[in-house]
Order: C-alpha cells, then structure tokens, then sequence
C-alpha cells in the first residue's frame, strides 16, 4: 500500500492510555486537581467497562488502614514477598495514599467496603505479615466512567493507542490512535501521557489451549510495555513470572479468597503438600507456591485440588459471595456446569503461569513515587508499570499522583511538537496487514508465539533454552510482518500479537541476564539455581539502545 | 454463539455490542439481533449480560473452557 493513510490532528492537556482502573481514577483527580485542564481518556474497549476490573473487584488487596497497620509495615510486607527488589519510595508511597483511595471510592458510591458489626473494616492478612486487604464489592467502572464525565474528561471509546510519540529532546508529546471500529486514525498532541493498559494477559499459552481463557484480561497485550519501549523508556523485573493456582479449565484472579479463609491445598493422596515446602503453608510466596505445585504434579502426586471441606458453611458462604459476586462472576456458571458444590466437592487445579504483571508481580515500566517513567512527560500506574504488587492501590494511587502531578506542570510544558512524518509511517505500519493480498493467519502466529512460553521461559528456566527461544522470537518477527487480516479488529489484533511478541522478548533478555535464581518459580534458573548475593537489592532493566535500536539489559541497584 | 439472544425480550438496542471488552459483538445485518462475530475472543466477563437492560442475553462458554 503506498497512498497516504489520512489523518485527523488532535490536542491535550493530558492523554490517558487506557481506561481500565488507572485511568479513570486518573482522569477524575486530573480535573479535581486542575478544572482547566483538558483531558482525554482513549480506550481500545470502554471506559465504562474496559479493563481487569470491567465487573468489578472482591477485594482491596492492598490498603493500609490507620489503627489496622501502617505504612511501615507495608513496606516491610513488599520487602519480604519482592525479597528486597522493590523500589520503597514508591511503595512508602502507596501505602501512604491508599486510604485516601478507599474513601474517596466510598464516597463516590463506586465501591463498597463491609464492615464488621463495631464498625470497623474487614481485613485480613494478605501479605507475609500486616492485614491489608480488605474487602470490596461494587459494579466499579460504570460509576467511574460516569463521574469522569460528569467533571469534563473527554473520553474516546473503541480508541486503540498505538504509539507514544516523541520530540527531538526525548520527550513524549502525543501518541497516534486508531478507531478501531471506523478506521479513522488520529494523531493526539499531548503536552502530557499516562500509559494505564495493562500488562499482558495474553503471556502464555493456558492449559486449556484457547487463547483467550487467560488469568488475567486477555485484552490487555502489552501495549504499553511495547509503546514506552519503543518511546525509549525503561521496564524492570521483566523476568519475574507470577505462577497462581488456578480452577483447571478456569484460570482467573480472586483464587486468593480460598486461601485467605483457609482452604487447603491438597496432593491426590489427600497430603497437605505446601507444609512441606514453607513454613506458611498455602499463604507462601506465589512463586515458592507455583515451585510446590509444579514439583508435586511432576513427581506423580497430581492431580492437585482446593480443599474447602473442611470449613464451616458460613465461611463457604462468604468465600462464594466474593468469588460469585463480582470480578469474574462467571465463574459461578462455571461451577454448576461441572457440579462442584465448593464447600462440598474437591476442586481440581492447574498451575497458572508463567504470567506477566506489574500489579500481581514485579514485571512492568520502570516509575518513580510519582509515576514518571524514564521519559519525560510520559507516566505510567496500574499493572502496565513495576510497583511489586502494587495491585489495584497501584493503579488508584499512581493513576492520582501521575495526573495531579501532569496538570501541575502543564504551564512549564511547551506546546507539543510532533514530526507528522512519524505519524504516517506508524499509520502505514498499523494498517499493512489490511492490505497484504496474502498473509499469515494472525491467530496461528499467535498460538506459536504463546506456546513457546511454557516449554523455554517458564521457571526451570536454562540459557541455552532461551537462546534458542530468541532465534524463534527472531523467526515470529518476520511471521508477523506477513500477518494478513481482513478487518479492523484483525488489525487491532495484529497489533496485540507484535506486543505479545516484544514482552516475551523483553523477558527472555531479562531472564538471560539475571544469573542467579530468585523468588521460588517466580525466576528459578536450573544453569543458576542459587540466589547470589551480587543480585540481592539489584534489578534488571530492559531498554532500547538508542544507537543500535537492539535490547539491551543492565543491572541496576534499586533501594 | 457464545451468546444466546432471546429473540422475544431483545429489542436490539446495541447495549451489548457497545460495551462488550473485547469489542466482539455485532448486529446481525440480516436479523437485527446481537451476534458474537469473535466467538474465539471472548473472556467469558459476561458483560454483554449485565449490559442487557432486558434480561434478553446469555453469554455462553467457549467449548474450550466447558
């Protein structure tokens, strides 16, 4: 295709990428902090009902109330599930504005927290040691998505974010968007960008074989991780994987709410296994957990199940109405499909994982306390960014800071400038596999790409599997630049499927790089099977070299 | 599939097919009725029935995940 792909010129004050949990909380702070600034939301779904979150969430996993814990603490409990990668300041903090989050969620009618009969919150020990977690219902988005409106964010909907773009100095100041329903293609100036979509649910391939049956939003594939890479930013922690428990058949968050209320973990034989690898039982760290798991399975003692029979009907009873209510309800259906009565039945598992997620685990953008990635102007909060299991109080806390602090500063930001030049060619590369006479099917490179996953980056990991993993990431880059398709919502997949690509990558290099192993499953090295002190405090960051366009790894100390 | 539409109670407002996640649903240009155009993309959320004001849609698993 060689005619020019026209496009229309937009400008604003703040660009949010991504509508999901961050961005709305981003977008309502933005105009509480600053009425004049204009702000724009793009999602490539709703803002009413895009992201992890669209029905909701059980529980606030990560809040620190005053009188139940403290901030110290917290940063103490990241301390010991993160074994001392962590950024502090940044987890000092969240832990510092979380409260704030929860009232304002109350206060807005978004979210529900249950309180005991005197009054206070329901929390529970989530963490290796403090209570921060309490829980939460309420139908989230749609009172988000109404409140961004009601205070004069602009919202573009069905609205796909494709590239961050820069000025000669580094600096981000806009990004092309595509309508991914019209066609229509847009470039937003943007004095000011905050990424907020996800990290990659679309990681490996699930047991079950479909694509899409993912733990964590399959329509968040890592478009963010891609696009303040090729900005030039910095990620961390990419080789950190996150290894959960899941339903076989249905893997999906919320399986904590069994354990929390004391659910075993049981081998075929009947054995409480986790006792035997940590002295915390089911609560173990999820990567010594996915470790046990996958050890018990491999040794001939799986199938694996939950075991609820032992807990009182009311405690069953709450278990349900977390797991039943909201996040992913359907899970419910699921259940009486198969005829397990969860307090009554065993239920069999999968290992989930290796999974990729700056919320759950610590892979994602390099930020700083106040969001700032290594880009000028350029922010990013939720689980697109490295806050060490940050959860949603990551991408409430993030998303205010990042847009309170973008409309403070909009007067000592000069007019964005774009080279429209750079536009039109991203444009042309977006919409290529649209006009290919033949092609590749965008589904198969996919699968390829997913199911080299397990077999070559999953914990065992060993170099010179993920040697030969990058030739094939090689080969899968050429495959995708025969991707045909034949409407917008191929194209829009065909754009997931590059970002799918470059996350693997960006892990590969990460998990290459990283010479000891670390956090059970979570980085276990077969070639480098033990933690080494020169990596205790230290991180891996992942970035494009500017001279050579390659990746590039480097160690960095982190406090 | 993976929807079911009950043709009596749809009144083919297109609620569904605006707020469905993964952008999946379409109307159907001979019936009217919301159809799942990328049954193999669906996330099983559900939101195409807490969208229906009508009660008039069910999502339906993927055979994969059944």
């Amino acid at each position: 295709m060689s005619q020019t792909i026209p496009f229309e010129t937009i400008t604003t004050d703040l660009l949010i990428i991504g509508g999901g949990t961050a961005g709305p909380m981003a977008g309502i702070k933005a105009k509480k902090k600053n009425p004049e600034a204009d702000v724009l939301i793009v999602d490539k779904a709703t803002v009413k009902r895009g992201g992890s979150i669209c029905r909701g969430m059980d529980a606030y996993n990560n809040v620190t109330i005053p009188g139940e814990a403290t901030v110290d603490e917290y940063v103490e409990a990241v301390d010991i599930i993160s074994d001392g990668i962590q950024d502090k300041k940044v987890n000092r903090v969240l832990a510092e504005n979380s409260f704030q989050m929860l009232k304002d969620l109350e206060e807005w009618g978004a979210a529900a927290f249950p309180r005991n009969e005197d009054g206070s919150f329901m929390v529970q020990q989530f963490h290796p040691k403090g209570k921060f977690l309490t829980e939460m219902r309420g139908d989230i988005k749609p009172v988000m998505a109404k409140l961004c409106k009601k205070l004069g964010v602009r919202t573009m909907d069905r609205t796909m974010a494709t590239r961050v773009l820069t000025d000669a100095q580094g600096r981000a100041t806009g990004a092309t968007l595509l309508n991914v329903r019209t066609g229509e293609c847009t470039l937003c100036k943007a004095k000011t960008v905050l990424i907020c979509t996800g990290s990659n649910g679309r990681f490996n391939l699930p047991d079950t074989g479909f694509l899409f049956g993912s733990f964590d939003c399959p329509f968040n594939a890592g478009e963010g991780l891609s696009m303040v890479y090729e900005a030039g930013g910095e990620l961390c922690n990419m080789e950190h994987h996150i290894f959960s428990p899941m339903i076989k058949d249905f893997e999906g968050p919320g399986h904590s709410t069994f354990t929390r209320y004391g659910a075993y973990l049981i081998n075929a034989e009947g054995e409480r296994f986790m006792l035997n690898y940590h002295e915390k039982g089911e609560r173990a760290p999820s990567g010594i957990r996915g470790m046990a798991m996958r050890r018990e399975v491999v040794e001939g003692r799986g199938p694996l199940y939950y075991d609820l029979r032992h807990l009182d009907a009311e405690t069953v009873e709450i278990i349900k109405d977390g797991l039943f209510s909201c996040e992913r309800p359907t899970e419910k259906e699921f259940f009486q499909n198969r005829n397990i009565d969860i307090g009554k039945d065993l239920i069999e598992l999968t290992v989930s994982g290796p999974n990729i997620c700056g919320g759950h685990g610590l892979a994602g953008v390099k930020v700083d306390e106040t969001a700032r990635t290594t880009v000028p102007n350029l922010y990013a909060a939720g689980d697109v960014a490295s806050t060490c299991m940050g959860f949603v109080g990551a991408a409430w806390v993030f998303g205010s800071l990042a847009a309170e602090d973008a409309v403070s500063r909009l007067d000592e930001i000069q007019a964005p400038e774009v080279d429209e030049a750079d536009a039109r060619a991203e444009f042309q590369r977006l919409l290529a596999p649209l006009h290919r006479d033949e092609g590749l099917e965008a589904k198969e490179v996919e699968y390829k790409i997913r199911r080299m996953v397990k077999p070559y980056l999953a914990s065992p990991k060993h170099g010179g599997r993920m040697e030969s993993a990058l030739r094939l990431v090689r080969q899968y880059r050429g495959e995708i630049d025969q991707i045909k398709v034949q409407d917008l919502h191929g194209v829009m997949k065909a754009n997931e499927i590059s970002s799918i690509l470059d996350t693997v990558e960006m892990s590969l290099q990460a998990s290459l790089f990283r010479t000891e192993s670390r956090w059970g499953y979570g980085h276990y090295r077969s070639d480098f099977p033990e933690k080494s002190p020169e990596w205790d405090g230290c991180r891996v960051v992942v970035r494009k070299n500017a001279d050579t366009n390659a990746m590039e790894t480097v160690k960095e100390t982190v406090a | 599939m993976p929807i079911k539409v009950d043709t009596e109670k749809c009144t083919q407002c297109g609620n569904c097919e605006t707020q469905c996640p993964g952008d999946l649903i379409r109307m159907d240009p001979e019936t009217g009725y919301p159809m799942n155009a990328y049954p193999d993309d669906c996330w099983y959320c559900a939101v195409c029935e807490v969208e229906c004001q009508f009660d008039a849609l069910r999502m339906v698993f993927p055979t994969l995940i059944i």
